[in-house]
């Protein structure tokens, strides 16, 4: 769960898109042949002083979009400083794409602006709903899992792809409802409507963890059954045992069973870019970093040697 | 809810009802909407369906309480926990949150509270100073930047231009007229000094802008000259501006106008002059 906030690197710079895969043709390549950014962290407003006179080399840094989507001032300042220090990639939490209002296309126009300003290569979101009753609910709120939502999700999915000219990932949510309506695991409920919007997928193994100690599932067969080549990035965070239930908080290190879990999705998925977030009770930055850091020495791990990065086996 | 599984559309509907309740969905769901949500929701071994909804529902409370008391630190000391949080819940109650930003929280909040009537007539005057004040300084923070017009350019206008010229300001400046000296109270908490008490009214008429150096800046200003600068603000022409002002002000009030552009200009909240 993630609260928005108060708020270029190699080939990024000039501001302009460059999907790597034309969004015309289903690719079968890893990561739909988007780049591996390596490990990144969140930009963070308490990190900035950090950051800017420290000028850490951080692979990249993902933002939450929606506190760059102001008019001007300290934010959009602070935005720019963190260009000139690495690629940004940004990451959403107000797409609402399984919400049954219409597309906000006033919101998906400055969601388009900002990243032709940020050449972030993708675009992430969460597979979820946000918005109903009249109501923005700034929450994540799960989807049952069937065959209508999947069909409603991708359709608008690959409306949004087409507008923002951009491959759009989307994020498995941490999961604490269980729908009587669920025809399929969530796991087949993400790789359905990956394949039929042909979009990527923002795999977050905090929410596989949380999910499966919720829903009570093995973590690892939702790993298993998504699409691999499909994912574009990986997400590592920390949660709170809440006693009845796990609680996905960004707000303390990843969990050592995370970790586990994290390695096991490379040996699947292959190199791809990797980011930690931390967001509640937000340590210093050196903190955060020493995490993506600890992400690249299992990357590492298990890809072998310092070289070039490999791509993953052919599925 | 009809007797068919419940469309997309209905079941957001109904978790989103639910969602936004202000208590426990234990202590708050009606039985109509307990057997709704053990319809759609089977729960697990440990929570049941209400017990899962309501880990939502307790998000969505702390995100929005948190989010307000963030950009309102004033207020919430003002208020103490307790009122801050009713307040809170009847504004969301009664005005669910319409914005996918929650930095648009609170731009509400001030209209809100001009109809709020649990609160003691002394706090709640106070209350809605600080809440202007602070939803001024959320405005400004990340309003369009514009670059401001120099002296020279002021000066360049010829003089029969100027009766109809109007002024273009800056869209960071806020020019507020408050009943009591609000930014002294949250001046004092920014600076963690021991805290305010009692805040006795006194007229306060404040500009509050951004500054060359991306910070928030706020100045008391005359009573004439902030009348002016009002009526200039709502798009008056300069001649009707100090027509309409000239004619309210008392004879002892000071004027000087030259004086007054010219630390408008300086402090950059003109940025052009439509003649």
């Amino acid at each position: 769960m993630q609260r928005p906030g108060r708020l270029q690197g190699a080939g990024l710079q000039d501001g302009l898109i460059r999907p790597a895969a034309p969004l015309a043709t289903p690719s079968r390549s890893p990561r739909l042949g988007l780049p591996d950014l390596g490990c990144g962290v969140g930009l963070r407003v308490p990190h900035y002083t950090h950051l800017f006179s420290q000028r850490p080399r951080v692979d990249f840094f993902e933002i939450v979009s929606e506190n760059f989507l102001v008019e001007g001032g300290p934010p959009r300042d602070n935005l720019e400083r963190a260009l000139g220090l690495a690629p940004v990639v940004q990451h959403g939490v107000a797409l609402g794409i399984g919400s049954t209002t219409p597309l906000d296309f006033d919101y998906l126009a400055r969601l388009k602006a900002l990243a032709r300003r940020t050449g972030t290569p993708w675009l992430t979101d969460h597979l979820s709903w946000t918005r109903a009753a009249g109501a923005e609910l700034h929450d994540l709120l799960p989807l049952p899992c069937t065959e209508e939502a999947v069909r409603y999700v991708a359709e608008r999915t690959r409306l949004v792809q087409d507008f923002l000219e951009l491959r759009v990932g989307l994020e498995n949510p941490s999961s604490y409802v269980t729908f009587r309506a669920n025809t399929m695991p969530e796991w087949e409920f993400l790789a359905a409507i990956a394949d039929e919007a042909d979009c990527g997928i923002l795999l977050d193994v905090n929410n596989v963890h949380v999910s499966a100690k919720n829903q009570g599932f093995d973590p690892r067969r939702y790993l298993d059954g998504l699409p691999h080549h499909r994912v574009v990035q990986l997400h590592l965070a920390g949660h709170t045992d809440k006693g009845t239930h796990l609680l996905d908080t960004h707000s303390a290190e990843v969990s050592e069973p995370v970790w586990a879990l994290y390695r096991y999705a490379l040996e699947r998925v292959g190199r791809v870019s990797t980011l930690v977030e931390w967001d509640d009770a937000l340590p210093a930055f050196d903190v955060v970093w020493d995490e993506a850091k600890k992400a690249a020495a299992i990357a590492e791990e298990v890809f072998g040697g310092a070289g070039p990065r490999a791509e993953p086996p052919t599925p | 809810m009809s007797e068919a599984p419940p469309t997309l559309a209905e079941l957001q509907a109904l978790l989103a009802t639910l969602v936004r309740r202000d208590r426990p969905l234990d202590v708050s769901a009606t039985e109509e909407e307990r057997a709704a949500a053990h319809a759609v929701i089977a729960g697990s071994e440990r929570l049941d369906a209400l017990g899962q909804l309501e880990i939502h529902r307790e998000q969505y409370w702390l995100r929005h309480r948190d989010a307000l008391r963030e950009d309102l630190p004033a207020l919430a000391y003002w208020l103490g926990r307790e009122p801050f949080d009713a307040l809170v819940r009847a504004y969301l109650d009664a005005t669910p949150p319409s914005s996918f930003a929650l930095r648009d929280l609170p731009l509400g909040l001030p209209a809100f509270l001009e109809r709020y009537d649990a609160l003691d007539r002394d706090v709640s005057e106070v209350a809605r100073a600080i809440v202007r004040f602070e939803v001024a300084l959320v405005t400004s923070f990340d309003a369009a930047d514009a670059p401001a017009l120099d002296v020279e350019s002021v000066r360049s206008l010829p003089e029969d231009a100027w009766p109809r010229a109007r002024l273009r300001f800056h869209p960071t400046l806020a020019v507020l007229d408050l009943t009591h000296p609000v930014h002294e109270l949250r001046a004092a908490l920014r600076r963690r000094e021991s805290p305010v008490r009692e805040l006795p009214p006194r007229a306060t008429r404040l500009a509050l802008w951004r500054g060359p150096d991306r910070r928030l800046h706020e100045t008391e200003l005359e009573p004439a000259e902030h009348a002016l600068l009002a009526e200039l603000v709502r798009d008056a022409p300069l001649e009707e501006a100090c027509t309409r002002v000239a004619a309210r002000a008392c004879g002892s009030e000071a004027w000087d106008v030259a004086r007054w552009f010219e630390a408008w200009t300086r402090r950059g909240w003109i940025v052009a002059v439509d003649v």
